[in-house]
């Protein structure tokens, strides 16, 4: 077995570039889910290309209508996000996550909710304020529970 | 800190990574179906004693998760809580698994869930870590999965 080479700060670079792409995900999940649609711009590019099951937007702003559509028929949400994988490629990085994203339309009854399984595909670039989400596109895998507008179930 | 005592703890978290990596990369293969490529997450006498087959090298392993799949039209393996200790050119990991499993031709709201806690032993190769071994231990399900997989290997 070869022995790899070291190289420490190059080693710390790419980790620091893995944290905060990781982070980028972290944090769109927290924005929806806090409906914060206003910050989207602390993750996403202005000119981000969003690609979902139930419609598509070419920036930014058409990013936080679709987002203030689709969630604002829920009172509460979770977008739990696991297995980021994150391609580094410089000042690019491809990223592939899983979401199970649960929907509450009542606060008052959680034990009502409409829930997606699904991929998550993101593109992100380094820019002078940090790393931005370009692209993201959701697969949708799995559904548990009835959406209340009928046309976005199954 | 001195330096050197930085870029060894520097180099175990890389380590580390790279083994919760592999776990991720075995969950995105497999809900792809992109069986050809178990082979970069798995070492070729691996063994993976899962609730659907004990299976003994990478063919049974490629082999049942190809045929496993005739039951479903799509899955999702979501692993969280990924704890890894490395031993030199060893390594175990402990997660947590949700996987659901969409039944053929019911439409994605037709599927069943399992808890799984998994447990894996991994080698360093020169091509990078590698699965040695993976155990399941299934904590709760919802729904009902379709019957095991029979198994080309007898062992169990």
């Amino acid at each position: 077995m070869s022995t790899p080479t070291y190289d420490a700060t190059e080693m710390g670079r790419e980790m620091i570039d893995r944290w905060e792409v990781t982070d980028l995900v972290s944090g769109l999940g927290r924005l929806l889910d806090e409906r914060r649609l206003d910050a989207l711009g602390e993750v996403a590019a202005t000119d981000i290309q969003a690609i979902f099951p139930f419609g598509s937007a070419d920036d930014l702003e058409g990013l936080r209508a679709l987002a203030a559509r689709n969630l604002g028929v829920f009172e509460k949400s979770q977008h739990v996000i696991t297995d980021v994988l994150v391609e580094l490629d410089g000042d690019r990085a491809g990223v592939r996550a899983n979401v199970i994203a649960v929907h509450v339309p009542s606060v008052g009854q959680p034990a009502t909710h409409f829930t997606v399984g699904g991929t998550y595909r993101f593109e992100a670039r380094r820019a002078a304020e940090g790393w931005r989400l370009t692209r993201m596109e959701l697969d949708r895998v799995w559904t548990s529970g009835e959406h209340p507008h009928a046309a976005h179930g199954a | 800190m001195e330096h050197a005592d930085l870029v060894r703890r520097l180099r175990e978290l890389e380590d580390r990574r790279a083994v919760a990596e592999t776990i991720c990369r075995l969950d995105t293969i497999l809900d792809e179906q992109r069986f050809n490529e178990l082979s970069t997450v798995y070492a070729p006498d691996a063994v993976a004693d899962f609730p659907s087959a004990l299976m003994e090298g990478l063919d049974a392993l490629t082999d049942v998760a190809r045929r496993r799949m005739e039951s479903y039209d799509a899955m999702q393996h979501a692993t969280t809580n990924v704890l890894v200790t490395i031993d030199g050119d060893r390594a175990t990991a402990r997660a947590n698994q949700i996987a659901t499993h969409v039944h053929r031709g019911e439409g994605p709201g037709s599927h069943h869930e399992t808890g799984v806690v998994h447990r894996f032993e991994l080698v360093r190769t020169a091509d990078g870590w590698r699965i040695a071994r993976a155990d399941a231990e299934v904590v709760w399900r919802r729904g009902t999965p379709p019957p095991p997989v029979s198994n080309s290997n007898p062992a169990r």
